[in-house]
Parts: structure tokens; sequence; C-alpha cells
């Protein structure tokens, strides 16, 4: 203890409180604010746990093997599996049904499909769905599935009381499995057999295939004497009797045989029952249109497997029945569907074509396509099993049975994530889990051929009404849509938002400057709610009537505002300084001059370039112009998008050559002549400007170029000429503040010593002050680009939201930002819909992440830059 | 000098500028040539060029904001109703919405009277438009429109009928027309326009009242009476679930929710009793209308929310009427699928999620600021985290959004859910949007604004006097506490602010985490726990996009987005006003305090 000046014993050691809050603080403000960084982080690290799943592939795991019929016998024709993968019914050749239970291997059931007569011909197509067609030349329909029934309370019998939860237990002919404390489920075959169907004219069915349309089911069967017989059912109830008639109506179509007689070896009906293909051996494929039934026609003959050698091993549709997998002995899977080429020749339009293939080194034997999505199983000769998705072209895995015999059959679970392969009487079954193999990163970002597609495209599409309806990720679409918007919208907001930045830290008052510049801030302040509804319901339904007149001021605007300088500068030097400060207001008013002039220049242009060929004569319509009407002509496209390129042509030749010759011939004028001159001269430059533009429009538009098509096109209410303009209200003002920002902090040393030197303020502004921020400008344009790209209201109300890649700048877009406003609350959790929309976030995260650093490097170095100065 | 600068080979850089201009070889000819080639020098096309660009800027906001204000304050003056009379024998009366002038195409002209078409296309000749006028002829449950469009030349008779009144209702719309009955009991006591219109106003505040007690009854007490029950329900399921079928604890809370379910049906019937005879009460009243084409329409007088005779009014009672509609707009719910009656329940969501959002970003913003600026040493790290927080503000809103959706709603709320709300699974409590998690995103999504602003109030602490307050002896906190937390207190509030406004002018987040079309309760009421922070909730902003955007009429609904606009507008202006007067004060104090 030590004495102080004021009498008072001094502790020299900190008090015991004091330490303890300081410490106390210390860890709970680095813990809150380590916390708060780290929320942060998370947010990027959540998005990519999302989306990787996305990517991570598929595995298949080894699971049971159970031997299948008793007897090593007939290879089965098909296998199915319940969705509890708890058993399994295989269809024989001879036309029994085994039902065995997958843990024991214990045979069920086995029952005959046909009960009397004999079978000619057979086919189990997807979900079990059947056609047989009897050797007396009649055939049946029907479907093999599985039947399930819930027991519950009393219902439940005595010997299953004891069944613990979740455990199954065979019971007669079902397995039972106990799924809560009251309730036990019960599964056990059924097999629908329709009313055989007798045909007249009969004789014996080699080959048979089927599909349920809306309307009932079709049939198409080859019979043994070589024809093709193509039938539509309609099945009546009798409502007193109960009893159900089928009534068939069609054609037969005989075939012309092959040279060397050898029969077809397939027969397959599409979905829609619109085409009948029939395949030989070698791969020889005639394809029927049956869009007639009273008309059957030969629409084209392919061959399915060009490879010389290869013979067709195995065939089957892909869901929905559309696409033709075929498998050859080369071990190659091949895709083929139709497509609707302009120039088909063929006489439903449409051509088979080859689209993706899957190579392996040994035959193919057995195909069965999923029933959720376009995934295909394949069974090979050497006893391997590989699963792919066909259209991402994504192979999911491969394993191989421990036989190494040929898989005979092969099956996928009802709910994908099982397989099942039937080898040398037994059945093995592995487990799968692929719950993304539609995504790859090439899937997501390259061209995808789509089934139905002329070839490989971008193509976002998400749902449609129905279920064999593909899901299309396409990002690229969505990312063009944001570059769209941003593009139009920086047009529009980046010379607007720098030059009124440069005027106002150069040329305003600083009390002006004070009043005027937290009213364009005010401007980033508005919500992007309103400016959307704005948009879309106040200014499209208004710039709709005034297409013509809104084009025209984009070049009436900047045109009457130079007029209006090279008028001021008619001002003798006295009076120019001494209205100095009311030049912003003569500013102002060379705006509704613009505007007016527009209006009637408008339609003049209109009627002049944009004209339509209508009963009274050409008129002027813009809109029908766009939309590319017969008749309409004009060279106004090429116009448009000549002039802002010949006005920088010529001001660029004004500035080079005129404006030197000018300087060195005023040296003896005086000021009102020289500023007559200058005025003659830009006079004389815009009138030049527009008559090349409308001189060199004319010679393109005579040498047949269209400009409709490319960045001009069909004009749609909501698209990106609004867009641009009013996501200008949301950039405008960032731009703008940074860009001030970075003006105003130029040391004024600089701008004083220039001004000292005898520049002009002007001279100071562009030579000086600019390129000493630069940096600052660029880093301003960046992060208004940032949040172009990322906004989402502007674009989902005002921007159509269709998913198209065009530049048109009168059609609509989609961008990545609106989609996942539109689409995110419909979309299932963890779905791979739920997971590309995640991705398609983490994109707008990534590029405005990109962009931000980029700004915010940049605008450091400045900062030090400017530091030195 | 003029001649001289021309021919300059390259383009001085900012550093050369610097330097005094080392060329200015001829003085004698500089004097001489100044005058006229200053002219070109001074650059005046360029100047015009970027002051017109600012000029361009303040169009826009003003033309924008003018036309918000001019349209939002415009929609609940009660204007005068006009009855037109067409070529075609029509009869419309309404107020007017539009006017507008177009070129009437051939097919118009075809269906035109002889006399009516020859003028027009004259007219059409010359060059002039015909002038439309968009009517509001309300009356939906007769006509199944809102709006007509009348042509000027197709009005045989125009008028302003004296007795021609406005009624708001409940249901359909408003309605148009002439009062010609009222009955009492099913009795008609009056049919002269005065005498109908004096009972009405004699009768229509009582009747109000009694709706408005009815409302109370149903809202209140009936919803206090369904909660309760339902709670008594899930504490059932949950002691179920929580010791088995049939154990002595579940069928305990069986027996309860049993009595509560009991007694609730007890006072449901009192309380049905109740609305029945008030309702009985108020049907005894009705009002016969008659329609500009003639239609008679009673509509019962509990309906009638605002009736005034339009024709009639003065300035004041214009006024009155005027005031009236704005306080039910900012106090009442809305009806007619939002597109009548008030935004109340959008007000209270969108303040009550901006303040939520406010208290959860405060804290932590400042914490973090306090953090990288006065305990984290210096370093790429920090740097790092600074760029990365600065990146943060740039970062889309729907980013934040659907990271809201995935994080807050699935994974935090689902975890929640089947820990805590098993008994109600599979319906999710806290596992869907809501306000909680909505104020979070939008808590996540200001965040940098917080940092960044409580940062710059900090460094602008003068660095003496953290170093006058170690020199006295105090700790590192101590130092924060009392000397520099004070000091940018200011500069924290304007952060605050500012998140503010941001948070509450944003609704692409929103769609994802919690807003809601039609809410059907408010997130705070009079039943424990008093706030239900997982309900979903209305908000101003994506009020205004499911309006404009969504709504089936968006014509009819078109007024009602500018008013609900110019509120959010005017909220966020009040804020951001509010934060700039603040940081103005802010920096005078820190120029007093600099010496």
């Amino acid at each position: 203890m030590s004495q102080s000046f004021t009498g008072r014993a001094r502790r020299r050691t900190t008090s015991p409180a004091v330490r303890v809050a300081d410490r106390t603080a210390k860890i709970f403000i680095a813990f809150g604010g380590l916390a708060t960084i780290a929320a942060v982080t998370l947010v990027c690290v959540f998005l990519a746990w999302v989306v990787v799943p996305l990517f991570t592939g598929a595995t298949i795991r080894d699971g049971s093997s159970a031997q299948l019929t008793p007897a090593e016998g007939a290879a089965p024709l098909a296998v199915g599996v319940d969705e509890y993968n708890s058993m399994v019914w295989s269809l024989l050749p001879d036309g029994d049904v085994v039902l065995v239970e997958l843990a024991e291997g214990q045979e069920l059931d086995r029952r005959p499909l046909l009960r009397e007569g004999n079978l000619g011909a057979l086919r189990a197509g997807l979900g079990g769905a059947f056609a047989m067609g009897r050797e007396d030349g009649g055939f049946a329909l029907g479907r093999i599935h599985f039947e399930t029934s819930f027991l519950t309370g009393d219902d439940v019998p005595a010997d299953l009381a004891d069944l613990p939860l979740g455990e199954r237990r065979v019971v007669g002919r079902a397995v039972a499995q106990r799924t809560s404390p009251t309730q036990v489920r019960l599964q056990a075959l059924a097999v629908d057999v329709g009313e055989p169907v007798t045909l007249e004219d009969p004789a014996p069915a080699l080959l048979i295939d089927h599909s349920n349309l809306t309307t009932g089911p079709v049939v198409a069967l080859l019979t043994s004497d070589g024809r093709l017989r193509y039938r539509r059912v309609v099945e009546r109830r009798n409502l007193m009797t109960g009893r159900v008639t089928a009534t068939t109506s069609g054609s037969d179509l005989a075939l012309e045989p092959r040279a060397d007689g050898e029969a077809p070896a397939h027969l397959l009906l599409s979905g829609r029952g619109d085409t009948v293909y029939l395949v030989w051996r070698d791969g020889e494929t005639r394809r029927f249109d049956t869009r007639d039934p009273a008309a059957l026609a030969l629409a084209e003959v392919v061959d399915l497997v060009p490879e010389s050698g290869a013979v067709v091993t195995a065939l089957e549709f892909l869901i929905g029945k559309t696409s033709v997998l075929v498998g050859d002995s080369n071990g190659r899977l091949r895709s083929w569907f139709r497509v609707r080429p302009d120039d088909a020749g063929t006489i439903d339009g449409s051509l088979l074509q080859p689209s993706h293939s899957f190579d392996a080194d040994s035959a193919v034997t057995a195909i069965c396509a999923s029933s959720r999505d376009r995934k295909v199983a394949i069974g090979y000769a050497d006893g391997s099993v590989r699963v792919v998705h066909v259209t991402s072209e994504q192979s999911l895995g491969r394993v191989t049975a421990p036989t190494e015999r040929p898989i005979d059959a092969i099956s996928l679970s009802p709910k994908d994530d099982a397989l099942y392969g039937a080898t040398a009487g037994r059945l093995h079954s592995w487990q799968l889990d692929a719950p993304h193999p539609e995504t790859t990163l090439s899937a997501i970002f390259a061209p995808v051929w789509y089934e139905g597609y002329a070839g490989p495209e971008h193509v976002w599409q998400s749902s449609s009404g129905t279920d064999d309806f593909e899901p299309k990720y396409g990002l690229m679409p969505l990312i063009f849509g944001s570059l769209k918007a941003t593009l139009y919208s920086m047009l529009f907001g980046v010379p607007i938002a720098l030059l009124a930045a440069i005027y106002t830290s150069e040329f305003l008052k600083p009390r002006t400057k004070a009043r005027i510049k937290p009213a364009i801030e005010l401007m980033a302040s508005l919500p992007s709610v309103v400016l959307g509804f704005l948009a879309a319901l106040v200014i499209a339904p208004l710039v709709e009537n005034v297409v013509p007149a809104v084009l025209v001021s984009f070049l009436a605007v900047p045109f009457c505002v130079l007029l209006g300088a090279y008028l001021w500068n008619l001002l003798p030097a006295r009076r120019a300084m001494e209205w100095a400060p009311y030049r912003l207001v003569a500013m102002f008013a060379t705006l509704p001059a613009a505007i007016w002039i527009a209006s009637v220049v408008g339609p003049l242009v209109e009627d002049t370039f944009f004209w339509v060929e209508t009963p009274r004569g050409p008129e002027g319509d813009l809109r029908v112009w766009l939309s590319g009407a017969p008749g309409a002509g004009g060279a106004g496209g090429w116009l448009f998008a000549l002039l802002p390129l010949s006005a920088l042509t010529t001001a660029w030749l004004g500035s080079r050559f005129l404006t030197p010759l000018l300087r060195s011939a005023a040296s003896t004028w005086t000021r009102a002549q020289l500023a007559w001159v200058d005025l003659a001269k830009f006079l004389v430059l815009t009138a030049t400007c527009i008559a090349l533009a409308i001189g060199l429009s004319f010679v393109l538009d005579g040498l047949l170029f269209d400009a409709r098509g490319a960045f001009l096109g069909t004009y749609v209410q909501r698209n990106a000429l609004i867009v641009g303009f009013v996501m200008g209200f949301a950039v405008i003002p960032i731009i703008y503040t940074i860009s001030e920002d970075a003006l105003s902090s130029v040391p004024e040393q600089l701008r004083a010593a220039s001004l000292g030197a005898g520049a002009t303020p002007w001279q100071t502004a562009i030579r000086i002050v600019i390129p000493t921020a630069m940096s600052g400008l660029f880093s301003a344009i960046m992060i208004g680009f940032g949040r172009a790209v990322g906004e989402t209201m502007i674009v989902l109300m005002a921007a159509g939201n269709t998913p198209v890649m065009e530049w048109n700048i009168f059609n609509g877009f989609r961008t990545l930002s609106a989609n996942i406003a539109v689409e995110l609350p419909e979309a299932a959790v963890n779905s791979t819909h739920y997971r590309m929309l995640f991705l398609a976030a983490l994109t707008l995260f990534g590029i405005t992440f990109v962009l931000n650093t980029v700004a915010e490097v940049v605008r450091l170095r400045f900062r030090k830059r400017a530091f030195q100065l | 000098m003029g001649t001289a600068s021309t021919q300059l080979p390259e383009r001085p850089t900012a550093h050369d500028a610097a330097k005094p201009p080392q060329r200015a070889g001829r003085p004698a000819k500089r004097a001489r040539t100044r005058g006229p080639a200053s002219l070109l020098a001074q650059g005046q096309p360029m100047i015009w060029l970027t002051g017109s660009s600012l000029a361009v800027c303040l169009v826009m906001i003003t033309g924008l904001m003018g036309l918000v204000v001019v349209q939002g304050f415009r929609t609940f003056w009660p204007g005068p109703l006009i009855q037109v009379e067409t070529a075609d024998g029509a009869v419309h009366l309404g107020e007017l919405a539009r006017t507008n002038e177009f070129r009437p195409g051939p097919d118009v002209l075809e269906s035109l009277p002889a006399d009516v078409r020859a003028r027009l296309e004259a007219d059409a000749g010359r060059g002039e438009l015909v002038r439309r006028r968009l009517l509001r002829t309300g009356n939906y449950d007769i006509s199944g429109e809102h709006f007509t469009w009348v042509s000027d030349y197709e009005i045989r008779a125009e008028s302003q009928p004296e007795w021609a009144v406005v009624l708001e209702r409940l249901t359909w719309g408003r309605f148009y027309g002439e009062p010609i009955g009222f009955s009492i009991d099913g009795e008609r006591v009056a049919s002269e326009p005065q005498a109908v219109w004096d009972l009405f106003q004699q009768h229509h505040g009582t009747v109000r009242e009694r709706w408005n007690e009815r409302r109370d009854l149903e809202v209140h007490e009936i919803g206090a009476l369904s909660y309760r029950q339902e709670q008594a329900r899930l504490r059932a399921r949950q002691a179920v679930l929580d010791s088995g079928m049939g154990s002595a604890a579940a069928q305990r809370a069986e027996q309860r929710f049993r009595d509560v379910e009991a007694a609730a049906q007890a006072e449901f019937e009192r309380i049905g009793t109740e609305i029945a005879a008030l309702n009985a009460e108020n049907a005894r009243f009705a009002l016969t209308m008659r329609t500009a084409s003639g239609q008679e329409q009673n509509v019962a007088l509990a309906d009638i929310v605002i009736a005034y005779p339009a024709n009639q009014l003065s300035l004041a009672d214009r006024l009155a009427v005027y005031g009236e509609r704005w306080w039910e707009y900012l106090t009442h719910a809305p009806r007619e699928a939002n597109s009548e009656g008030g935004v109340f329940p959008a007000i209270f969501g969108t303040v009550m999620m901006t303040l939520i959002m406010t208290l959860l970003v405060v804290p932590f913003g400042v914490l973090a600021a306090l953090y990288l600026r006065e305990y984290a040493k210096a370093g790429p790290m920090i740097s790092a985290v600074r760029i990365a927080v600065n990146n943060l503000a740039g970062v889309p809103s729907i980013v934040f959004g659907v990271f809201g959706l995935g994080f807050f709603c699935y994974f935090v709320g689902g975890s929640i859910d089947s820990l805590f709300f098993s008994s109600k699974l599979p319906s999710p409590t806290f596992g869907t949007g809501g306000i909680l998690w909505a104020s979070l995103t939008l808590a996540l999504l200001t965040l940098p604004v917080v940092i960044v602003a409580t940062e710059e109030a900090l460094a602008a602490v003068p660095r003496s006097m953290r170093e006058g307050s170690y020199a006295c002896g105090a700790s590192t906190w101590q130092t924060i506490r009392r000397i520099v937390l004070p000091r940018a207190m200011p500069g924290i509030m304007t952060g605050a602010i500012l998140a503010m406004a941001r948070g509450a002018g944003e609704v692409a987040p929103l769609m994802l985490v919690g807003a809601v079309k039609l809410a059907p309760e408010l997130p705070f009421d009079g039943n424990f726990p008093f706030f239900h922070l997982e309900r979903s909730f209305m908000h101003l902003g994506f009020h205004i996009y499911d309006l404009g955007f969504q709504s089936q009429n968006s014509e009819a609904a078109k007024p009602m987005v500018f008013t609900t606009t110019l509120l959010l507008i005017l909220i966020i202006a009040f804020l951001n006003l509010a934060a700039v007067n603040l940081r103005s004060r802010l920096r005078r104090r820190f120029v007093a305090n600099q010496f």
C-alpha cells in the first residue's frame, strides 16, 4: 500500500470483480463474435451440404441370394418384387407364376396363368402387366401384382398375436409383418387375368404386346402366318349379370416376309399405341404407324444394331413406353426414340433415332426399366448387373453375381431400393441406393438429349401434368436468364449512374449535392416488391402501347441533351457564367422536349420502318412486325441496332478529324462564331449518323438478313426491356453511391493542381479525377452487377418467367432467383428438385461472391492508392 | 494552349497530371487563342450528358414516388358517382377509375350505328383519339363485373343522381344503387330515399355494434375455447406416446381431455346461443336498393360496412368518409381475398417480424463487431473475415431464404418437432415456415449491415479516448463499456435502423420461410404463451406481391396495392430518415469530440 496524493490508501492490484468481469466479457464477446461469423459461413456450408448428394452417384451393395425354383429349369421371363422387398414372383416360360419368400427362399404359391389351352406367346412388361396369346389365336391380358391387406385389433389371427413389431412371418401363402402394436400387414400374390378374347380368322400367336391407354387396352399380335394384328379392346360390364364382354376393333396387315424367311424375335407396342415395332434378331426393325387402327402402315425400316455380327439379345421399353432400349451381343445398350424433324419423309413425320448408349464387354441378356424414372438395370451374360440412368448417361454401378452365369431376368424393386437378378435358378439381390441418378455435372450444365428432342439441348422443366414426364434440370436457361436480366439492366443503369455520379461529384455545389444524394440513396431503399409491382402492372401495360416512342426516346434524349449543350454554348461568355447555377434546370428541361420529340417521331418511325401489309395498304405496327407476320417489311430492326454503332462511329470521326480542324481554324474566330460552327458540326454529324444507319440498314435488309430472331423478336408484355428499365431503379443508386464516394475521395489537391495548370473542370474530371478513381468505379459496377444478378422480386413479377434462351429484348426469361421463389415452396424436401434449387441458390451465391470479392479487392487497392496520393 | 493540348500524343495519367504542365510553349500565342478555343475544351456537351443523367435519376425517383403517393392516397377518396346511359340501352352507375384515349379498331367501328361511325371516322381521319372511361360499377353479385369501359361516343345521357349510394359490403364488394326501401322484420317502413337514409343512419350504428360483438365472441371466446381443447387433446396424445397406450398416465390425460371437451361443448353452446340471438336481432333490418339498371336487391344492414350518398357529400363529409376508410384499412382484417378491408394483420406481422429480427440481429452483430474491432488480433484471418462479411451483404436475399427454409424450417424445426411436438406430427409445428424462422433468416441477412455500421462507429471513437481510459487504470471491458460503447451507440442505432429498413422491405426470402397470403391467426394472442412464434404471418411486402400478382382480379385490387405500397414505403422511408438523422447527429457529436 502506498500513499496517494489524496491521502487515501490506494490498491495497486486490480480488484477481482473487475478481473472477472473483464475475462467474462472477453470470453463472451469472443464466443459471440466467433459464433456469429461461424453462422455466416454456415450459409455457404449448408447450401453445399444439401447440394453434394446430387453428385455422389449411387451405391450397390451385396445382398442375399435365394433359390428361385426348386429345380434348375427354364429361366424366368420376368421377375417382380413387392415394395417391402419381402417376396418375389417369377414368370416362367410355361406360363406359371411362382411366388418365393425372400428371407428363407420358401416357395409360397404357384399358379398357371392359363387354365386351359396352350400358350402361344407371352410378354410381361412394366409393373407386371402381361399379355398372352393363345395357340388358338385368342389372347388375354392381365397383371401380376401384390395384394396388401391390413388386419387390426381382433382380426389379427391368434398365431400372429405374438409377432414382434417389425418382424415378418409366413402365414399360408402370405407374408405377415407387424407394422404397429395393433396392426399387422399381409402381403400375398394376386394374378388378375382378364376374360380371354377371341378373334375372327384365328391363327396361333407368335409374339404379343399390349398397352393400356385411357380409352382401354390395345394389343398387337404377330401370328404364325405372318400377319400383324392390331386391336383396340373395349370391355363392357353387363350391369345385370356382372359379366364382362370384350369387343375388339382394328385391322390386320400381312407382312412382307424376309428373304431368309426368319421370323421376328420381338414385338413392341408403344405406350400411346401409335407405333408397333417388329424386331428381328439381327437388328432389322420395321416400324408400323398404327395411329389409325383400321389402316396399319409400314413407316420405316431401321437397323437397331448396325454393327456387323451383333444381334439383338434383349429389348425393352423405358418408362412411358416411348424409348426403346436395345441390348446386343456386343454388350452395348442403346436407346432409340422417335424425333420429328421437318424433313422426316415418313408417313407419320417422325424418325427413329439412336441417342444414348452404354458399352460393356459381355452380351446384354436382360433389361429392366425402373417404374419411377429413367434408370435401367441391365443384366449381362457374364453374370454382372449394371444400373444406368439413360438420359444423363450416368453409370450408377456394376456388380457381379457369384454364379457368373448369364442373368436371365432382372428387376428393380418398386421403390428402386433393391435390384434382383435371376441367374441359374437362383435369385440374387442387391441393395441399391441411387437417390439422384439424373444429375451429373454435365447433365446440369451441358446440353442433354431428352426423349423426343431432335438433339441435346439446355432445358429447365421441373414439373408437368403427366406421370411418365421426365423432369429436366438444365441450369443453363436460368443462368442465361439471370445474365440477360443483368445485361439489359446494366446497359441502362451503368451509364446513367456513372455519369450522374460524375456530375454530382465534379459539377454540383456542395449544398445542392447534400440534398440530391440522399434522394437518390432513398431509391436504394425502395423495396423491390414495389418496383416489381409497378413494372408488371403499371409500366409494362403502358410501354406496350408506345414501344416505338420508347425506342426513339433512347436516341431522342441524348440528342436533345446535346442540342441543349450546343445551344447553351451560344450564350455570351458572361451570360453563361452568370446563369451557370441554372444549368441543371436547363438540363431538366431537355427531358420533356426529348419525350415530346419521341412521341411525335415514334409513330413516324413505325410507319416508315416497321410496316405491315394490311388490306388498307402498309401500316406501321411494330408489334406485328416483330412477331414476323407475313407481309411485314421495313429495315427498322437493323436501324435500331446500327444507330448506336453509327453514333459512336460518327462521334469518333468527329472528334478525331473535325474537332482538330475546327480548333486550328478557330484561332481567329470569336467565341460566338465558334459556337455556331460547333452547333452546325453537331447537326451535320447527327444527320450523317442517321443517314449512315438508315443506309446500312437498308443494305442489310436488302441482303435478306432479318434482324428478327436474334436480339429482336416477338413482343411479350413482360420483357427484358421493362426489367432492364425497372431494375435500373435497384442498380442505379448502388452504383451511383459507391462511384460518387470514389470520385469524391480523390484528393482535392489533384483537382486544384489541374485547374491551376489551366485545365477546364471537364478536362480535370476526365483526365485527372476519373483515372484516379477508376478502380472505385469498377468496383461500383461489380457490386451493381451482383445486385442485379440476384434480384428476385422485380424479375419474378416483370419477366414473365419462361425459361427460354434467346437474347430478344422483347421477350421474357426466367432467372435463377425467380425460379427458386416460384418452385421451392412446392419442392419435396430432399428430392432432386429440392436439391437442384439449392444448387441454383449456391450458383447465385458463387456468382455474387466472386463479383463482390473482385470488387472488394479492387476497392482495397484503390483505397491504398488514394491514401498514397 | 488550345492547339497544343490536342496534339498530345498520349493521355496523361493521374501522376503526371499532378505535375505542372511542361508544354506551355508559346505564351504570346496563348493569350490570343484562349477565348474561342476554350469553348471546345469546356466539354459542355459531355457535362450536359452527365447532368442530364442525374436529371433522369431524379425524374425516375420523383416520378415513381409521386405516382405511388398520388395513387395511394387517392384510393380511399370518395368520388362522385356517374350514371351513364349508353347507346345499346344499358345504364351504368359507378365511380370513375381511369380515363384513357384509344383509336377504335375496325371491328368496333363495324358494330356502330352509321351516324356515330361516320363522325368517328372523320375524327380518326384528323388523327383524333376517342376518350373512354373505366367505371367501377361494383354489384359483382348481379353483374359479374367490377368494372365497365364506357367510350364517349356511345353515351346517350350522363348524370350524377342525387340519391346514388355507395355501400361497402362484407361480401361481394361494393354496391352502387339507390335506396328505395328500409324494412324492419320484413316490413317496409320507408320507401322515400331521404326517409330510408335517415332510418339507415339511425339503425346502422347499433347493428354494427352487435356485429362487432358477435365477431368478438367468435374470434376471441370460441378461439380460446378451441385452443384449450386442442391443447388438452395434444397432451392426451403425448401421454400415449410417452408412456404407452392404456397406461395410467395416458388414461388420466385422456380423462382430462374428455372433461375439457365436455366443458368446452357446454361453453360452445352458450356462445352459440348468444351469437344466434345477436344474428337474429341484426337480421331484422334490411335495406332495399335499386341498381342503375332497375334491379332491386335487399342488403342486410349487418353486411354493410360503410355507406354514403356519394353525390350529396360536402367536403367535410368526404373527408370523414376518407378518414373512416383509412381507419378501417389500418385496423381491420382483409376481406374479399385481401382486395377489400384492411391490412392490420399484415402491418402487425411486418412490425412483429422486424422487431424480433432486430432483437436477434443487434446483439449478435454488436458482439461480432466488438470482437473484430476490439479483441481480435489484426492479421490476414481477420481481414478475410471482414471481406467475407462485406461480401455477405451482397449475397442475394433469396439465397438466405433458401438457407432459412432448408436449415431453420426443415432441419432445426424438424428436429424440434420430433423432440417436443411429436404429439402433433405429422402436421409440423416448427417444421414449416413461421415468424421465428422468418425473423432469424432476415437477421442473418441484415447481420452484415449491423456489423459494418457498428465497426464504423467503433472505429470512429478516437483512439485518444481509449488511451485516456487505460491510463486511468481501466480494464479493457471497462473501457469498452464506459467509454467506447456510449460513444458508438448512435452509430449502432443507425445500423439497427438500417437493418430494420432493409428487413422490412425484403420479400423474396419471406416467400419461402413463412409469409402467407392469409394467416388465420396473429402470432400474438390472449392464449398462453401469448407469442406463437411458430405461426405463419402476413407481411405488407408479400401482401403487395400476392395482391398485385396472384389476385384473380388485379384491376380491382390495384388501388389497394398502391395504398399498401404507400404504407410500406412510408414505413421504410421513416426508418431510413431516422437513420440518416441519427448519423448526422452522430457525426456532429464526434466533430465536437475531436480536438
